[in-house]
Order: C-alpha cells, then sequence, then structure tokens
C-alpha cells in the first residue's frame, strides 16, 4: 500500500505538468480540445492524491510500521480515532493534507461553469497546478510520507500526547482548508491580471470561496485556541506562538480583503489595494505552512523539519516576485473608476478598518520575524512573547472594535453630521453610561473598561440599526415583529451576516478582556482532606489514585467542589503517562458556565501523594470566546447561502453553454 | 424605542452584574503581584518557549523559586531580569528590551500605521479635491437646464432624508 501511494505521488508530478503543459498550449492556441484534456488532467490528479491519502489512512489504520511516518507518530495501542488523525500529526502526513485539497479545489476550480469566468478559468487552473506541483515535488522528494523503515518497528513510537484530543481532528483540516482555499481567489486575481480585465469579476466569481476560506481559517484558529486551552494544561489559550501568530496573519489580510472588495464592488474603487491584499493574503498562507513545517522559528509545535525551509522561502520568493511583477504590468488598468466624494464616508471607513487589520497583520508579523532579524543584524537571539504581542495589538484591536461599530452605519459616497447624530449618538450615551456605571461598580482597570465600553458601543450600534430596519418594514408592510425581522435579513444576507459576524467579534472580545484582566490563580500544596479555596469555590482533596487508560497510566485526583457551601460535583484533573513519552501529559478538570471556569491542574506530587500541588484558576468569562465562535459561524454561513430572489434566477436561468472543452476550434 | 432602551438597560445591568462578580480582588494565596511581574518577562529555559509565569514544567518551578528568593533578598524586579538575562542572554526575556536595536521591535508597527493613516489621508484629501473639481464643471454645464437642475436637487434632498 506504500509503495501505490508513493507512485500516486510520482504520477501526480506528471499528470499535473502534463495538465499544465495542456492548459498552456491550450490558451496559446485557443483549443478547447486541449483545455478539455487539462481539465482531465486535473480530475486525474485529484483522484492520485485521494489514492495516495487514502492509502497512508489505511497504513495508520493497520498500524504498518515499515512505514516510517506511520512509525514515528503511531502506536498499535492507539485508539483507533487518533490513528485517523495521526496522518496530519506531522510534516509528511500534514503536506499531504494540504495537496490533497488543493487538488480538489483545483478540480473546482477547472469545472467553475460561471459565464463570467469563462476566459479566466484556464489562467486560474494553471496558476493553482503549479502550486499543486511544487507541493507534489515536496512529497515526493523532500518530504516523502510513504518513505520505508528498515528494519520495520515492532510498535511505533505512538502519538504525540499533546495530539490526542478530539480538538485536534478538526484543527488541523479546518485550518489547512482555510490556507489552501485562499489559493483559489489568488489565482482569480493572476488570472484577471494576466487577462488584464480590470472589473471586478475575479471578486465576485471568488467572494463565496473567500467566504468559505475564512470561515474556515477562523474555526481553525478557534479551534485551536480551545484545544490549547483544555490540552495544552496552563490556563491560557493563546500564546503568541510563532505558528499561533502565522495562522492569524491570512486571517487578519483576509479579512482586511472581503472588506475593502465592498468597495471596488459599489465603487470600482481600490482595485489596486485588492490585488495587493490578496496577493498577501495567499503568500502569508504559504509563510503559516512554512513556520509551521520548517522549524525556523522556536515553537511549541515542535514538528518542524529545517530541510523544506529553504523550499519554502523560495516558492514565496516567486509567488512575491512574479505576482508584483504582473501588478507593475497592470498598474495603468488598475485606476480607480471613481474618487471619494468626502473625508466623511463609508469608503473613507472601510480604508481606516483596511489600515488597522493589515497594522495589526504587520505588527503579528514583524513581531515573528523580529528574533531572526536581530539575530542577522545584532547577532543577538531575542524572544518576542505575549508582553510584546498584548502590549502592540490591543490598542490597534480596540481601535478596530470601534470601526466595527462605526464602518457599517456611515452613508456611501458622502456622510453628514446628522448621520453620525442619528446613528451614533444613542449608543455613544450607552457606552458611556455603562462605563461610568461599571467603574462605580468597582471595575477599575482602565483597560477593560475600555474595551468593554467599546464592545457595548458596538453592539448597540448593530442591534439599534436592526431594530430600525425591522421598524421600517413594519410600517410599510404591517408584519409582525419575528416576520419582519427574518423578511428584513433573509433579503440582504451578506449584511446582515456580517452583522452577525460583528456580534461575535464582540462577544469574542468580551471574553478575551474577562481572561485577560480578572484571571484569579492559586497554587498550593494539600494533604488529603485539605482544601483549597478561590473565589466562592472550595475544593477537597481526597488523595491521588492511579489507574491503566490503555496504553497508557492516568495519576487522578477526584476533587470535591463547592460553591459558596453548595456541593457541585466532582473535579478529575490528570498526569497521564505515556509507554513513549518521557514527560507526562496533563490533562485538567474544567467546570464552567458563561460566568467563569473553574480551571484545575495537577501541578505535581510527593511520592504517596501527600501532598498534592495544584495550580487552580478562575478564567472570567472564557467561555464567551467559544460562544462568539458559533455565532461567527451562523454569521458566516447566512451571508454564504443564496439570497432567496438568487435562488429562483438561477432555477430559472437557462443552462449555461458549454464554454471551457466543448466545440473544438 | 422606549422598550428597545428598556432591553438594552436590562442587558446592560445583567452584564455589570456578571463583571463585578468576576471583578473580585485576587486571592491572598495566588503569587505575590512582584513575583508575577517578574515571572511574566522571562521565558522557561526547558525549551518550551513558553513564559514561566504559565509553564508547569520543573525548570519553572525552579525559576519561580530563584525569583521568590531574590525579591526576598531585596532585589528589585530590574535587577532580577538584569541577572537573568547574564546567565542566560537576552533571549530569556519574553519581550525585547526597549532600548537600542530592540527599541526598532516597538515603535516599527505604530510607525507604519502611522505612516498608512497619512498616506489615506493624503490620497483621501486629494481625491475629495479633484472630485470638487469634477463637480464643479458638472453645474456649471447643467446650469441652463432647469428641469434636470431640479430633479437633481430633489435626488440630493432625498437621499439626505434617506441617509
Amino acid at each position: 500500500m506504500a509503495d501505490i501511494g508513493y507512485i500516486s505521488l510520482v504520477l501526480g508530478i506528471f499528470v499535473a505538468l502534463y495538465a499544465l503543459a495542456a492548459a498552456i498550449l491550450g490558451i496559446r492556441n485557443r483549443d478547447n480540445r486541449l483545455l478539455g484534456s487539462a481539465r482531465g488532467a486535473v480530475v486525474a490528479l485529484a483522484f492520485l492524491t485521494t489514492v495516495a491519502s487514502v492509502a497512508l489512512f489505511y497504513l495508520f489504520w493497520v498500524s504498518d510500521f515499515s512505514v516510517r511516518y506511520v512509525a514515528e507518530n503511531s502506536s498499535r495501542g492507539l485508539p483507533a480515532l487518533y490513528k485517523i488523525s495521526a496522518f496530519w500529526a506531522g510534516q509528511p502526513g500534514s503536506l499531504l493534507l494540504w495537496e490533497w485539497f488543493l487538488a480538489f479545489f483545483t478540480a473546482g476550480v477547472a469545472f467553475t461553469s460561471r459565464r463570467e469566468a469563462k476566459d479566466m478559468v484556464p489562467y486560474a487552473t494553471v496558476v493553482m497546478l503549479m502550486v499543486n506541483l511544487f507541493f507534489l515535488v515536496i512529497l515526493s522528494f523532500f518530504s516523502n510520507p510513504f518513505a520505508r523503515l528498515f528494519p520495520a518497528a515492532y510498535d511505533g513510537n505512538g502519538l504525540n500526547p499533546l495530539l490526542q484530543n478530539p480538538g485536534m481532528i478538526i484543527h488541523p483540516i479546518t485550518l489547512y482548508v482555510g490556507y489552501v482555499g485562499f489559493t483559489v481567489p489568488y489565482a482569480f486575481a493572476i488570472a484577471a491580471l494576466i487577462l488584464n480585465r480590470s472589473d471586478d469579476a475575479w471578486i465576485k466569481l471568488t467572494r463565496r470561496w473567500t467566504l468559505f476560506t475564512w470561515l474556515f481559517l477562523s474555526i481553525g484558529i478557534i479551534y485551536g485556541a480551545q484545544w490549547a486551552y483544555v490540552e495544552l494544561g496552563w490556563g491560557g489559550y493563546w500564546a503568541w506562538d510563532p505558528v499561533e501568530n502565522a495562522s492569524l496573519l491570512p486571517w487578519l489580510t483576509g479579512t482586511a480583503f472581503f472588506h475593502s472588495v465592498m468597495i471596488q464592488e459599489k465603487r470600482g474603487m481600490l482595485k489596486l489595494w485588492n490585488i495587493n491584499l490578496i496577493i498577501a493574503t495567499f503568500a502569508l498562507s504559504i509563510f503559516g505552512t512554512l513556520l509551521t513545517r520548517s522549524g525556523v522559528l522556536a515553537s511549541v509545535h515542535a514538528f518542524g523539519d529545517s530541510r523544506i525551509g529553504s523550499l519554502f522561502i523560495g516558492f514565496l520568493a516567486v509567488i512575491i516576485v512574479v505576482s508584483l511583477a504582473l501588478v507593475y504590468r497592470r498598474l495603468d488598468t488598475l485606476r480607480s473608476e471613481n474618487k471619494f466624494q468626502s473625508y466623511l464616508s463609508r469608503e473613507s471607513s472601510f480604508l481606516f478598518n483596511n489600515l488597522l487589520l493589515v497594522g495589526i497583520a504587520f505588527a503579528v508579523f514583524w513581531g515573528t520575524v523580529f528574533p531572526l532579524i536581530s539575530e542577522a543584524v545584532r547577532g543577538v537571539k531575542v524572544t518576542v512573547g505575549p508582553p510584546f504581542f498584548n502590549q502592540i495589538t490591543i490598542p490597534f484591536g480596540i481601535a478596530l472594535m470601534l470601526l466595527i461599530g462605526v464602518c457599517p452605519l456611515i452613508a456611501w459616497r458622502k456622510s453628514s453630521v446628522d448621520n453620525l447624530r442619528v446613528n451614533f449618538l444613542y449608543p455613544f450615551v450607552t457606552s458611556v453610561v455603562f462605563m461610568v456605571a461599571a467603574y462605580l461598580l468597582g471595575i477599575k482597570h482602565i483597560l477593560s473598561l475600555v474595551a468593554f465600553a467599546t464592545v457595548v458601543f458596538v453592539a448597540t450600534t448593530i442591534l439599534l440599526e436592526v431594530f430600525r430596519g425591522v421598524r421600517v418594514r413594519r410600517k410599510m408592510t404591517g408584519e409582525n415583529p419575528l416576520v419582519a425581522l427574518v423578511r428584513l435579513t433573509t433579503r440582504n444576507r451578506r449584511r446582515y451576516g456580517g452583522y452577525l459576524v460583528h456580534l461575535a467579534m464582540v462577544i469574542m472580545v468580551i471574553g478575551f478582556t474577562g481572561m485577560g484582566a480578572f484571571q484569579q490563580e492559586v497554587t498550593r500544596s494539600v494533604k488529603p482532606g485539605e482544601t483549597i479555596t478561590i473565589g466562592s469555590y472550595t475544593l477537597t482533596y481526597p488523595g491521588l489514585y492511579e489507574q491503566p487508560q490503555g496504553e497508557n497510566t492516568a495519576v487522578y485526583t477526584d476533587l470535591a467542589v463547592t460553591k459558596d457551601g453548595k456541593p457541585l460535583g466532582i473535579l478529575r484533573p490528570e498526569k497521564v503517562y505515556h509507554p513513549n513519552h518521557e514527560e507526562p501529559s496533563t490533562e485538567v478538570a474544567i467546570k464552567g458556565g458563561l460566568k467563569e471556569d473553574l480551571f484545575v491542574i495537577l501541578a505535581a506530587w510527593d511520592k504517596g501523594g501527600i501532598p498534592a500541588t495544584f495550580k487552580i484558576l478562575l478564567n472570567p468569562l472564557v467561555a464567551w470566546i467559544w460562544l462568539g465562535e458559533y455565532v461567527l459561524i451562523i454569521g458566516t454561513l447566512f451571508a454564504f447561502w443564496p439570497e432567496r430572489s438568487r435562488v429562483r434566477q438561477m432555477q430559472y436561468k437557462p443552462a449555461p453553454a458549454p464554454e471551457f472543452a466543448q466545440g473544438g476550434r | 424605542m422606549q422598550s428597545f432602551f428598556g432591553k438594552i438597560l436590562a442587558a446592560m445591568v445583567l452584564i455589570l452584574a456578571v463583571l463585578t462578580a468576576v471583578a473580585q480582588a485576587p486571592s491572598a494565596l495566588a503569587s505575590t503581584p512582584e513575583s508575577k511581574a517578574v515571572e511574566a518577562n522571562l521565558i522557561c529555559q526547558c525549551g518550551c518557549t513558553m513564559v514561566v509565569n504559565v509553564c508547569d514544567c520543573g525548570t519553572a518551578d525552579q525559576i519561580r523559586a530563584d525569583i521568590q528568593k531574590k525579591l526576598d533578598q531585596g532585589m528589585t524586579r530590574d535587577q532580577i531580569l538584569a541577572s537573568y538575562v547574564k546567565t542566560y542572554g537576552e533571549k530569556v526575556l519574553a519581550a525585547p528590551t526597549k532600548k537600542g536595536f530592540n527599541l526598532t521591535a516597538w515603535i516599527t508597527p505604530f510607525v507604519a500605521v502611522l505612516l498608512g493613516a497619512g498616506v489615506i489621508l493624503l490620497a483621501i484629501r486629494r481625491w475629495v479635491g479633484t472630485f470638487r473639481g469634477e463637480e464643479t464643471v458638472e453645474v456649471n454645464e447643467t446650469t441652463g437646464n432647469e428641469d434636470l437642475r431640479k430633479y437633481s436637487d430633489r435626488l440630493q434632498s432625498e437621499l439626505k432624508d434617506y441617509l
């Protein structure tokens, strides 16, 4: 099976090369038969990468330790679920996952049948095939998941204990769909540049792709944070690790992109900026994979390998140079069709929204690579960690939140003082009243007060906007409030889906602020029968126990928890010892709600478990971060879903004429 | 509108109640603020790359104990950090110092955003200026056409009401 997998990858190179040649010749000679053949080859490529992926899944499933990658990341006693997720536990498997998704997305692009995409699809397919080719070469010759191990191991090293968490099944897949997905808008942008098309067709064509990609990247990032929270056992969810930062970078520029494309769609402006943003976003996706997989920077995500680092850097350089050269060549056609009419307009507010998003991305990028810069310039290694990122990004983040409230309510073209008064007076007053009341009630942490006042401002602007829409609709139609709300929002899904996503950000910022400013911690050693108190919780320690868990051994305790004297149940923090790993993994115990999480870590113990040391945290409002995630998913899907009128149009629209493969020369 | 604001007020009261409940003073059993302030500025040297105050490995425990010992001896936060830099080099600090070349790490993002804001303001100023010039020409051309002028005024007025 390993041979089948490897042969599929090598064959994939030839098939991709053929598809590239056929597509380029087809474009050059306007030969639809060749273009059709290229499209067939793309399907074959998707099939071959599927064969390779299924082969790797199979090798993990049957624990074939004659394959090095399987032996390094699995073991006979590993639960079945983790035998599947071990596929992407290391570098070769992750890169195969990248390539597998990319091959399917390439097929999706090659078969795009929309009329306005007719001329762009072959070019976009060529761009995507080149990216495919790069990953297939890496997989075949530099990071082969099917490389043999002689002699075969009797048992494998097992999966990294930190990766033995259900979150590790979802997080990498969603993150990779996010990374890979940005190849599609990038490919169409390059196609538009080559064809010298200055209209917004490439943006309209890829709007859903971009939204889909952004959604998955968002889910990947937040699931990663959730995984870190429950699995890494340090009580937080974001450590500003280089690999975490790498996932945030394309998310930030991608977010800026689908805000600024609205200006191009509405006003024919910012064409040059949008093209550059999507190039940056794609380049940052590759940069993210480079950071995760090359080990260029020290990271808690220790699955890098510097051998492929130089290849990724070269590929990144090619992407940037070629893309910017194309942009330079088309500068004339990328000029705006319209001009700003006022300093105060939706357009100008979006520009500042973009400035902050890209500014935060730059700050995170700069902080991430600064250790390399310092070493190159001074020869001195430095660390850039949470104190730096928090101090730099929090002020920008608060300003960005403020703009989230302001941007959607400022009129296009030209706004007025009256417009500002009508839209922002109540939210402003509400947030100021809130801030004063919170201060008087004892919240003295200035940054939190500002953050909470900002989210109150944003939430009020959003709710007021929806309320006004419903009120106008009720006046016009006499509908009841619920019907009016449903009809109002479903007739403009993009707008109200966007508001829901903004509301999700508000909810998440409440969580970030609560956790950041009001976290409490107690570290204490106790003997059996003794108690620990934190906030209104009391935990009673009964002693340590030991029990086998499959091939592992867990040391645990059952802490009886009470809150204000009322029993809340039992919390079981554990340390799990794995046969092939020196350090035990920490399994935290969490009792959570919307108000706070009681987070218990079994830190250490003396011989015989007397006494044991516990680190206990009260993490306020952390559940709001995860709650915000679900609102974000709902909001994005709401915006993603076709509007009713559009569905009807699609139903009655005659089938589009064959455009890509038929008709001959 | 009244009932709507009633709901907003109720929501505010709820959020305030939660906030005041969670914003209690830290427990007396937690690490001292002085110790935490030092721990939060040091990276654990076990290779995990985490900040000492959140790392739970043996190395971090030793560093925490050492910090407490140094604090008890009367050393200040800066003196303790300097002693760690002397032993491990600058990489032991969780963030670059704010002097010399390291200062560029701190100011570059702000300079970049300020420059960006300047460029945007200049661009908007230029665009708005050009637009006003074009607008003037258009008005001059249409002065002879009274109907069109009336229509334009009405459109502007309605747009204003709508906005």
